[in-house]
């Protein structure tokens, strides 16, 4: 990655100093880094398209290409027919070579019946800075995914935080059981999911990361809570009934 | 309004994979907004609309949408 870095951004500048190709140290044909993205017939069986995409990788390699990164994107709608083909299989690669070497591909993929598309597009400092970005942005998502499958430290984190945040849950519980009193019992079952659905709907405001670390705890939290609130409800019936209109304002209120 | 839905200063580079981007200047019809109406600098306009070009080429965006053909 480093020396990819140092052949596609230091190139630019030092041809320009030298005023030459001389200057590009021997042996690395490589002289800039290209991206390229083409689209394969969907149409072909898995090994057809397989071995295809290892053609084009390897006919980069043969022409003294260096292959970078070949991401497969896979079978997608296209926006518009091609060739009278709804789908395509995108491949999405990266490869560092000389200039000669471009205009002799696009021949290749042009001659390919199976190519729908291609588009090269030759990287500048800027496309490689934005390339790297990408490249951490995934990696740092990867890892994130593989936190979350071992949640044990975070798990605690997001207990004592929820303590903090958990007046909020009971409170809507009272709410809805003085909207309708008599009901509450049978309602139960039915209430907590609401109750749960509601909290998580109050903290969907927080990272995405969080949320998903927390939920389970928090299931089960609201469930002892909305128990709670089970065991209140007699008590709240008889105010409800007493003035339903205020506590119905009251409730308002809270919400 | 609009100007604020990120800051265009520190994207130095429209990427033609980024669809989901790239739709957001797009009218229904599939059409690149004007600048008069998105209210990005001059400089972001470029980038775009050659990015929403790259796109179209792939078939990644329409040049006319489905629903006015």
């Amino acid at each position: 990655m480093e020396r990819r870095t140092a052949a596609g951004v230091g190139a630019i500048p030092a041809r320009r100093k030298c005023g030459g190709r001389d200057f590009i140290p021997q042996g690395t044909m490589s002289e800039n880094t290209y991206e390229i993205t083409y689209i394969v017939n969907s149409v072909l069986s898995d090994d057809q398209i397989r071995n295809l995409v290892g053609r084009v990788t390897k006919f980069i390699e043969k022409e003294g290409g260096n292959i970078v990164e070949v991401d497969e994107w896979g079978a997608q709608r296209l926006a518009y027919p091609i060739d009278k083909k709804r789908t395509g299989y995108y491949v999405n690669a990266y490869f560092e070579a000389g200039g000669e070497l471009i205009a002799r591909l696009e021949r290749a993929l042009t001659l390919e019946d199976d190519i729908l598309r291609f588009l090269t597009l030759k990287m500048d400092a800027v496309m490689l800075r934005h390339y790297e970005e990408r490249k951490e942005e995934r990696a740092r998502e990867k890892a994130e995914g593989a936190k979350e499958s071992a949640p044990d430290k975070e798990a605690q984190v997001s207990v004592a935080q929820e303590q903090t945040e958990s007046p909020s849950a009971p409170k809507e519980e009272t709410k809805t059981a003085e909207v309708s009193p008599e009901e509450t019992k049978a309602e139960a079952p039915a209430e907590e999911k609401k109750v749960e659905a509601s909290a998580k709907e109050a903290k969907a405001g927080a990272t995405a990361e969080e949320t998903k670390v927390e939920a389970p705890a928090e299931e089960n939290k609201t469930e002892a809570s909305a128990k709670q609130a089970k065991a209140e409800t007699p008590a709240s019936k008889e105010e409800a009934e007493a003035e339903p209109s205020a506590e119905d304002a009251k409730a308002s209120d809270k919400a | 309004m609009t100007e604020t839905r990120f800051d265009p200063e520190n994207i130095d580079f429209v990427d033609y994979k980024d669809i989901e981007l790239l739709k957001r200047y797009l009218n229904e019809q599939g059409k690149i907004l004007p600048r008069r109406i998105t209210g990005v600098p001059q400089k972001f306009q470029r980038k775009l609309t050659r990015a929403v070009k790259r796109a179209r080429h792939l078939a990644m965006l329409p040049f006319v949408a489905d629903n006015v053909r």
